[in-house]
């Protein structure tokens, strides 16, 4: 497989997976009940998913390397996630109530990077930016760097020892690559995404780190397709974007090809029911679509040149709607 | 010892653990005399790096200064077991930086006469249309060769070899893991005095042979892992760059690994060539560390060494 084809792949996987999202929340699935508060009893359950997808189509947004259609229609997707967080209100509630939970603000930075904006929430976030405790919460070290990450893109001060955050990983140690195991591939993976902003600052990432990753990567995404399990796969191949190694995803763009579905369901396992339930069906897979379209962004981004993918070191830039509030 | 309901290639097994057992035997005869025995349970003052330990090989009483095999006609299944595994039967003079020596070689070339050599492809019949098939077969093409030119090196008539099997293709992006486990396969021919296309493709692809290690790992596959950290531990003493410290590789597979004498025989060949940084000439080499790796691709191409 070419670059090119590469490229066609990802564009198509992509697509499919924005569209089964787009028509999942546009029937009004993934929302929460009206009588939502602050206290979420499960915020696994709907507030860390609309998350993710705000974070999906945002990078679409970002990045710019989308065709019409799918910029329209992740733009609608964005503005309904929005609108069930009530335009940032909730996400202050909670903040407020909360002062030590990150959530409020590892969901809020994924609207923020498209452009929509809450300026009490950042004002409150910026008060918070200079306690110690924001920094001495207990947290897993790519859980800090995902807050880390977030307070960059927002623009508050930056107070971060990056090299400190990144060596506290398990990625950082670049240990024994034979060693690693299913979770702590998704550690690995997101400290790649937030210590380069999903792909926006690969200068980000320590030469150490990256060359322990081109030489890896290849046998972790090998094995992980080899029992089907494509959330992991995807996860990889967005690594793969971000390192600027997208011919390493040769195999992983087929066999992601391969296991999705006509309607654009990408399975998260080759176990998992693909026939069912849709609210079922979007809550067992409906990270994978995110995953999708976020390896198919940081894809194209790299290979394309998006807005920030062809210029390391540049910024990531806040684009697309004015403020809403 | 045949029995009654024993299958041929139950007895044909057996013989190639028994022989394995001599070499191994002699392996640590001839450069780990403290070697301790194999711990049944984890041990937790045993060092990072630990000297190969002697597997449970009940029938194997020979003592390491002894010949590696009986004197007299051997039996068929031995001759068999002989043959399978080939160069390996001279690791420990090759380790120890000796030619081979000729009691061996008369056995593998009885062997290589008693059962005919395995062919392959020639390796002109290879073409970039019809690349070289990553076959069994191959691998044991390759063994064989190998065997009958250490058989020469003792001095002793070599068996008539064949047109030079064909080598295997460079790995790409899609196809590398299938290419590791056929390099893999080839593991035998990773000992000192043995060169050749082979030795060359290691040498260009040891990043590839790493990653094999990885992901064989992962999958558990640890006999394939174990050839390729041969490889592995080959290309590093021949002044390639060390993408992986062997000793936690080796470690593990001895922990989970199948526990067959011919696995242990494989460690210890493979902790034998990283740790005695021995060339494929069976000079001592200097030794290469993570962090002070040499350019990638750069060889310790041995002029005398001999091809396979």
């Amino acid at each position: 497989m070419t670059n090119a084809q590469i490229i066609a792949t990802a564009q198509q996987v992509g697509s499919q997976a924005l569209r089964w999202l787009h028509s999942y929340y546009d029937r009004g699935l993934g929302g929460f009940d009206d009588d939502v508060t602050m206290d979420l009893a499960n915020p696994n359950d709907i507030y860390k998913p609309l998350g993710e997808v705000a974070l999906a189509t945002g990078l679409l947004l970002r990045e710019g390397v989308a065709g019409a259609d799918d910029t329209r229609i992740a733009r609608q997707v964005i503005d309904l996630a929005w609108a069930e967080l009530r335009e940032g209100d909730l996400l202050y509630d909670r903040q407020l109530r909360y002062p030590l939970m990150t959530d409020p603000l590892e969901v809020y930075v994924h609207f923020a990077r498209a452009g929509y904006r809450h300026r009490p929430l950042e004002d409150q976030l910026a008060t918070l930016n200079r306690l110690h405790s924001v920094r001495a919460a207990e947290q897993l070290p790519s859980r800090r760097l995902a807050s880390a990450n977030a307070r960059r893109v927002i623009g508050l001060d930056q107070l971060e020892d990056w090299d400190a955050l990144a060596g506290a990983t398990w990625l950082g140690a670049t240990p024994e690559p034979w060693l690693i195991d299913w979770l702590t591939a998704y550690y690995v993976t997101h400290s790649v995404f937030h210590l380069t902003d999903w792909g926006a600052r690969p200068e980000c990432l320590a030469p150490h780190i990256r060359d322990y990753l081109r030489d890896w990567l290849p046998a972790w995404l090998e094995v992980w397709q080899e029992v089907g399990h494509w959330d992991l796969v995807g996860e990889l191949l967005i690594v793969a974007a971000c390192i600027g190694e997208l011919e390493q995803g040769t195999t992983g763009w087929a066999a992601l090809a391969s296991a999705q579905q006509p309607d654009g369901l990408l399975p998260k396992d080759a176990n998992t029911a693909t026939e069912g339930d849709p609210a079922q069906l979007l809550a067992d897979h409906g990270h994978t679509a995110v995953v999708a379209v976020v390896a198919a962004t940081t894809t194209l981004a790299r290979a394309l040149g998006g807005t920030t993918g062809a210029s390391a070191g540049a910024p990531a830039v806040a684009l697309g709607a004015p403020p809403e509030n | 010892m045949p029995f009654a309901d024993t299958t041929l290639r139950d007895e044909y097994a057996a013989a190639v653990e028994r022989v394995a057992g001599r070499v191994l035997d002699a392996l640590r005869g001839a450069g780990d005399p403290a070697a301790p025995a194999r711990p049944s349970a984890p041990d937790p003052t045993r060092p990072t790096h630990p000297t190969p330990s002697a597997p449970v090989t009940p029938s194997t009483p020979s003592a390491p200064e002894g010949p590696l095999l009986d004197e007299g006609p051997l039996p068929k299944a031995s001759l068999a077991a002989v043959r399978v595994l080939g160069p390996d039967l001279f690791a420990a003079p090759l380790l120890a930086g000796l030619p081979p020596d000729g009691p061996t070689a008369d056995a593998a070339a009885e062997a290589l006469d008693t059962f005919p050599m395995a062919e392959s492809s020639p390796a002109h019949g290879a073409t970039t249309a019809h690349p070289a098939p990553l076959d069994a077969a191959l691998a044991n093409a390759w063994r064989d060769r190998a065997t009958a030119r250490l058989v020469e090196l003792a001095g002793r008539p070599a068996p008539v070899a064949g047109p030079e099997p064909a080598c295997l293709p460079e790995p790409t992006a899609g196809d590398w893991p299938r290419w590791s486990v056929a390099m893999a396969r080839l593991s035998a021919l990773a000992l000192p005095r043995l060169d050749g296309p082979v030795h060359d493709l290691a040498r260009r692809h040891s990043l590839t042979l790493a990653r094999g290690v990885t992901r064989s790992m992962l999958r558990r596959d640890y006999r394939t892992a174990a050839r390729l950290a041969r490889w592995l531990a080959w290309t590093e003493a021949n002044g390639g760059p060390a993408h992986l410290d062997l000793g936690p590789v080796l470690d593990r597979i001895r922990a989970v690994g199948d526990g067959s004498t011919r696995m242990w025989l494989e460690l210890s060949i493979t902790e034998r060539l990283s740790g005695a940084g021995t060339t494929a000439a069976g000079t001592p080499a200097e030794p290469t560390r993570p962090g002070n790796r040499p350019a990638h691709g750069s060889t310790g191409d041995s002029p005398d060494g001999a091809a396979a």
